[in-house]
């Protein structure tokens, strides 16, 4: 029996108003996050990954379903569950110039989420504030500076710090080193397997970049416009990938290794724009498989091998 | 051997003119042949882009003061070309893409005035076919309609391949590339890719790719120049390079570098951060963060030849492959 | 040579402000008691004129030195008033605006548009038509005149914090919307608004000075250097000092306060620098 979810999508969808019609940023998805697991969001810009995660965060409201904190409606919580959501999520975003306030001290950021639940006292803060800068690889004099004395990798260090004080259950990780350079990509992300480790955290890595997806998390979830198209262990959609824009992603993710093989199924085409999406399967007029069903019905996502999929070849026998 | 295309030698970029003015390339040499494909690959603020700016001689007026060394194009120094004659060599001989395809484009003229003023310069006759020929040739659907357009109503892959069919219209000897596709997705980089390749054997030019990523490098190049601070530390043949490299800062990296195909439980890192202009280290600028670090690296290593064409600055370079 | 103006502007401010603080203390003679033996004395070092007051004295006798240390007190304490007033109001109504956003903020901005389309020196007028001119209706008139240069850029900045990854931060962990204000988006419009401030202390003096000037600023006796350049008016000719001394008061001041602004400018603008990549 898996443990009861942490915080839970349901059928989220959301669509933003604009010039031109209703954008569909986000449909139908749904996702769990247990205590333990993570799971890996994968797609392009544009797919609405970022939407998701905000969902997920209460920065933004659903235009339908719900997110549910320890099975209760975000809305619906009372300002004792609200503090225990804020607490118990923490987000980690991708650009650390922006999430640090310029003119805070290092101690004060890392120290917010502690502070503004109520939850410690000054002195407790300030203690967990050493304990945190020492766990990511800064030393405890780092609180006493301001953002502008750190370089990216450390002011990236900072930020987790900051979503590590509350003592999390799980940390939203959206591109967290996508802004980095290769080495420093690396440190952060043995750094974050590490505390992962350490405090039993679940984790929702959002990534465009499968081959990081594969070294942080147990289960991929891929989004193309909107809607999940195929879902199931890392290992397995880095390996075998039923969708075929998995398989577009996974060809695109490019080996360093000039006698990789050629690929049988490269990526086509341009993402179609969200204001239109074409009818039938979202990613039809990409895909090299496509047939008149294709065309004409969105397929549903239904369970195939050890995962999911929504795509009509992958179920009608596979490519 | 054949003459090569372009051949940098000794190049220095300071900032200022000052000869301890603090030096953001130090001592770099390296050719290009013509028809080949060079990757210069380094993390941010090894001077790879600088490199690649030099070259055009689009440098700030501070940097290009300080800058020392030679840069031969087909037997010309361009270091000590009059200004009239560079401006001839660029957009002509040489031509440039950036990663920003929007910044490298006018916001406010169609695409079509845009390709038209470059195929102008090239000396081109019916500006509106050749236009429409340029589209056709980098992929771009409907041409005679997005010639139209402005850049703004395109998709970023699309700019970025309006941006390389403006490069190409002077038909170059050699594009510089400097990060191309690091703005795209995935998907839409292999595609720019797979055109530049083709481009490349049409137009039988050379290029000059700078990029941050080992994947794109072993996709599109023949051979490749790994920067850290300011200096080329292994240079050689991709598949050398990625079978046998031998410094260590290029095996780090090359370690470190997650793949899809399996999933260690870490990723080997290189400790610490790559200096900044004006802190880095004396000798080899990586010995602080080596693993293989003697007291010796704090002299400048001589460059050693370990393979053919395969060069590497290293007191200690490794010998097992990777 | 920037250095160089800069510093110069910078202590001539110094000598305003430490003039309007503890000059009145020093100066010989009372800034509104006049002496009708004295009228119209010359400045000390021309003809006619004496040690005893170095600048002259104006028609009533009163010394124009301790009028000008006077006026001096008096414009900082418009100044002061003035950007306390603007600034507070202009700030809060521009961030709420920003921070908010939809109606409110469309509501918001045309009123600043309004503000900005009243011609200051009719409203003026027209206050003092229905009351007597007092410091008050002055404070008021040129607050009228200014909160909406305040509320302009707070907007705009707000709107520039407000899409910063820490403000998304701040909410994910669960601070309100009011010490989300406090704490994350006032501080970091924090410095433009000091340009603002900054630059307006030239402007307040010239207005007050105009209005005075015009007899619907501060009221008599009290020395504003306007009212005093006007009351030296008719005797441009023969008694220049009563209108060129508080006439070189507001120059210098204004003229500080510009240059200090542009290098506060300069020095800010570029603001939260940033080197991604």
């Amino acid at each position: 029996m898996t443990p009861a979810p942490i915080l839970e999508a349901r059928d989220l969808s959301r669509t933003f108003r604009v010039r031109g019609g209703n954008l569909h940023a986000l449909s139908e998805v749904s996702l769990s996050c247990s205590p333990g697991r993570s799971i890996g969001i994968v797609g392009e810009s544009g797919c609405g990954k970022t939407t998701l995660n905000r969902l997920l965060l209460q920065l933004d409201r659903p235009t339908s379903g719900e997110v549910l904190f320890r099975g209760v409606p975000l809305p619906r919580l009372d300002t004792a569950g609200r503090h225990a959501y804020r607490r118990a999520v923490q987000p980690v975003f991708q650009n650390p110039y922006s999430s640090l306030s310029p003119r805070m001290r290092v101690r004060n950021i890392i120290a917010e989420p502690l502070l503004a639940t109520g939850t410690a006292t000054r002195a407790e803060a300030w203690r967990r504030v050493d304990e945190v800068l020492e766990q990511v690889g800064l030393s405890a004099r780092a609180g006493d500076r301001v953002p502008s004395e750190f370089s990216g990798g450390q002011r990236q260090r900072i930020a987790i710090a900051r979503a590590l004080a509350s003592r999390p259950e799980l940390l939203l990780l959206d591109e967290p080193v996508s802004s980095q350079d290769i080495s420093i990509q690396a440190q952060i992300l043995n750094l974050l397997k590490d505390l992962r480790a350490e405090y039993g955290l679940a984790t929702l890595f959002v990534s465009h970049n499968l081959a990081t997806v594969r070294f942080m998390c147990d289960e991929v979830v891929v989004i193309y416009l909107g809607r999940i198209v195929e879902r199931g262990p890392a290992a397995r959609i880095c390996t075998a990938p039923q969708h075929p824009y998995t398989r577009a992603l996974l060809a695109a993710a490019l080996p360093a290794d000039p006698d990789a093989h050629a690929d049988t199924t490269p990526p086509m085409g341009e993402l179609p724009s969200p204001l239109s999406p074409p009818p039938g399967c979202p990613y039809n007029p990409r895909c090299p498989h496509a047939r008149d069903i294709c065309r004409a019905e969105r397929p549903a996502l239904a369970s195939r091998h050890d995962g999911l999929v929504a795509c009509h070849v992958a179920h009608e026998g596979g490519i | 051997m054949t003459e090569p295309l372009l051949s940098i030698r000794d190049l220095t970029v300071r900032v200022g003119r000052a000869d301890t003015a603090p030096a953001i390339l130090d001592g770099v040499s390296l050719d290009v042949a013509p028809g080949e494909t060079l990757g210069l690959v380094g993390e941010s603020g090894s001077g790879k882009s600088t490199l690649g700016t030099a070259v055009l001689r689009l440098l700030p007026p501070l940097l290009d003061a300080g800058t020392t060394g030679r840069i031969v194009w087909r037997g010309r120094d361009l270091l000590g070309l009059p200004r009239r004659a560079m401006r001839r060599i660029r957009g002509g001989e040489v031509s440039m893409i950036l990663q920003d395809p929007m910044s490298s484009l006018n916001p406010v003229q169609t695409i079509g005035a845009q390709l038209r003023e470059a195929l102008r310069r090239g000396g081109r006759g019916d500006l509106h076919a050749a236009a429409v020929a340029a589209l056709v040739e980098v992929n771009i659907p409907s041409p005679a309609e997005r010639l139209r357009g402005y850049p703004h109503q395109m998709s970023g892959g699309m700019r970025q391949r309006v941006v390389s069919a403006i490069g190409l219209a002077q038909d170059p000897h050699l594009l510089i590339c400097d990060e191309p596709t690091t703005a795209l997705d995935a998907t839409i980089q292999y595609q720019f890719l797979e055109l530049l390749k083709t481009l490349r054997a049409s137009h039988g030019m050379a290029m000059l790719f700078i990029t941050h990523d080992f994947g794109v490098v072993s996709r599109i190049c023949d051979r490749v120049a790994v920067m850290y601070a300011g200096r080329i530390v292994e240079t050689g043949p991709v598949r050398e390079i990625f079978a046998r490299p031998r410094h260590p800062y290029t095996r780090a990296l090359l370690a470190s570098v997650p793949s899809t195909d399996h999933a260690p439980d870490r990723l080997p890192v290189i400790e610490g951060q790559p200096p900044t202009v004006g802190n880095r280290p004396a000798g080899c600028p990586f010995h602080p963060r080596c693993a293989h670090a003697t007291d010796r690296c704090r002299t400048v290593p001589p460059e050693t030849v370990v393979g053919p064409s395969h060069l590497v600055r290293c007191w200690h370079p490794q010998e097992t492959p990777l | 040579m920037r250095n160089l103006s800069f510093n110069f502007a910078l202590g001539l401010l110094a000598l305003f402000v430490l003039t309007a603080l503890v000059g009145p203390y020093l100066v010989q003679h009372d800034p509104l008691q006049g002496s009708l033996r004295a009228r119209l004395d010359p400045p000390a070092w021309a003809e006619g004129g004496s040690a005893d007051h170095l600048l002259g004295t104006d028609r009533l006798g009163r010394d124009v030195l301790s009028r000008i240390v006077e006026g001096a007190r008096l414009s900082l304490a418009v100044c002061a008033v003035v950007i306390g007033v603007a600034g507070t109001v202009g700030t809060a109504i521009g961030t709420l605006s920003g921070y908010v956003g939809g109606w409110l903020d469309r509501i918001l901005m045309r009123l600043v548009d309004l503000a900005l389309s009243l011609p200051v020196i009719l409203l003026a007028l027209l206050l003092a038509a229905v009351s007597e001119p007092s410091f008050t209706n002055i404070i008021l008139v040129i607050s009228f005149v200014l909160w909406s240069q305040y509320a302009r850029m707070a907007r705009g900045e707000t709107l520039r914090v407000k899409n910063e990854d820490f403000v998304d931060l701040a909410r994910t962990s669960g601070l309100g919307h009011a010490r989300i204000i406090f704490r994350h988006i006032l501080p970091n419009i924090a410095p433009s608004l000091i340009v603002v401030a900054t630059l307006q202390v030239g402007v307040v003096i010239i207005l007050e000075s105009s209005l005075s000037f015009l007899g619907v600023g501060v009221p008599p006796p009290n020395p504003s250097w306007g009212a005093m350049v006007a009351d030296g008016r008719s005797y441009v000719v023969t008694a220049w000092w009563v209108s060129l001394f508080p006439g070189i008061a507001i120059l210098l001041v204004v003229m500080a306060v510009n240059i200090i602004g542009d290098a506060l400018t300069d020095r800010l603008n570029p603001g939260l620098r940033r080197n991604d990549g």
